[in-house]
């Protein structure tokens, strides 16, 4: 799609680099990688679902999530995250306009909504822990801990990774040739993103059944 | 629970064969907003926004359902939501993520992860279906 590493060998006569629309693929190789990254990165998280619906579909009784946690704060929460991702889109689009000033501000627009997602889930977890909901209480809330948890590390070393590209960028080194790597940040962010809006659906929003609702207050911290 | 997992990596499955797979290098779906006909290279900003109002209604309606649907069905609640959620993480998917413009060969490569899931479902059935099945 963007510049490719073939470019930067035009001199050569016998060049042995195939170029990118040739490729089986039709991406770059590190645009490839990234790919099979987040396949196997989906795969943990497959499982870490899949031990979560066999949890909750054996268990008896299972709290309300809509009692339990704050739907209204991490709607709040997703939504950060959403235009986080637009914000990183718009820093691809520009780099692949070769604005390198806008590429710096998008890109740091998208890391502070990740560090807001960050402060968020902090103060989540001390409102949670604080009422006494730890991870050890029930099968509920040591999903709980243990996807979002999972998730929150993929936002912190997104956050890491898009404070290195940002550095590179004040420094001028991105731009419309090497614009794929914004793309690459870019693949892992909204992947980061996609695990979330499910997260959100099958771990916070979806209630149990009614003839499974537990709400006593030792589970639900209220 | 179980079931509805399933059948939304089937839906997810089929989505993405039929919607990204088909034409890889067709002009996204939202893209009439004045930006018309724009070729692969092209600014797809206001694609972008578009979609990222529709992420943002459709986070909206899902907490509205939440509460509209309380005590009402709890499985349209369900369907609701999966529906919903499954149109979020397809818009992320083809359009953020750019599979809507990319080569059949690598969105079947991004795909392969659904078949493993699945697998890793049905696997797990004889677990979670206890309940359910004689003793």
């Amino acid at each position: 799609m963007s510049a490719t590493a073939a470019s930067h060998h035009d001199d050569h006569h016998h060049d042995p680099v195939v170029p990118v629309e040739k490729t089986p693929f039709g991406v770059t190789n590190g645009k490839f990688a990234m790919w099979l990254f987040l396949c196997q990165d989906c795969m943990g998280f497959v499982g870490l679902f899949a031990a979560y619906t066999a949890l909750r579909v054996l268990a008896p009784v299972w709290p309300d999530p809509n009692a339990s946690l704050g739907i209204v704060f991490t709607a709040w929460m997703t939504f950060v995250l959403i235009l986080s991702s637009v914000s990183m889109v718009l820093a691809l689009d520009a780099a692949q306009r070769d604005k390198k000033g806008q590429l710096t501000f998008w890109l740091g627009v998208t890391i502070f909504g990740g560090l807001f997602f960050l402060g968020g889930q902090y103060y989540e977890y001390s409102h949670l822990i604080h009422n006494g909901t730890t991870p050890g209480l029930h099968n509920f809330w040591s999903t709980f801990f243990s996807l979002t948890a999972f998730h929150g590390l993929h936002v912190f070393a997104g956050v890491i990774y898009m404070i290195c590209v940002w550095i590179g960028c004040l420094k001028g080194k991105y731009g419309k040739h090497n614009a794929s790597h914004i793309e690459i940040l870019g693949l892992y962010w909204h992947f980061v993103d996609l695990v979330w809006i499910l997260l959100f659906t099958f771990v916070y929003l979806i209630p149990p059944a009614p003839g499974k609702v537990e709400v006593a207050s030792w589970l639900t911290g209220n | 629970m179980f079931i509805v997992y399933l059948f939304a990596l089937i839906c997810l499955g089929v989505c993405a064969k039929y919607a990204l797979g088909g034409a890889p290098a067709a002009a996204p779906a939202a893209a009439q907003d004045g930006h018309d006909a724009h070729a692969h290279e092209g600014s797809h900003r206001g694609t972008y926004i578009s979609v990222a109002v529709g992420l943002t209604v459709l986070t909206v309606l899902e907490v509205l359902a939440v509460e509209i649907l309380k005590n009402k069905s709890h499985i349209g609640m369900v369907a609701v939501l999966i529906i919903m959620t499954l149109v979020k993480a397809f818009l992320v998917a083809a359009i953020f993520m750019h599979l809507r413009f990319e080569r059949r060969t690598l969105v079947w490569v991004a795909c392969a992860p659904l078949l493993f899931a699945t697998f890793l479902l049905l696997g797990l059935m004889p677990d979670s279906a206890r309940l359910w099945l004689p003793a």
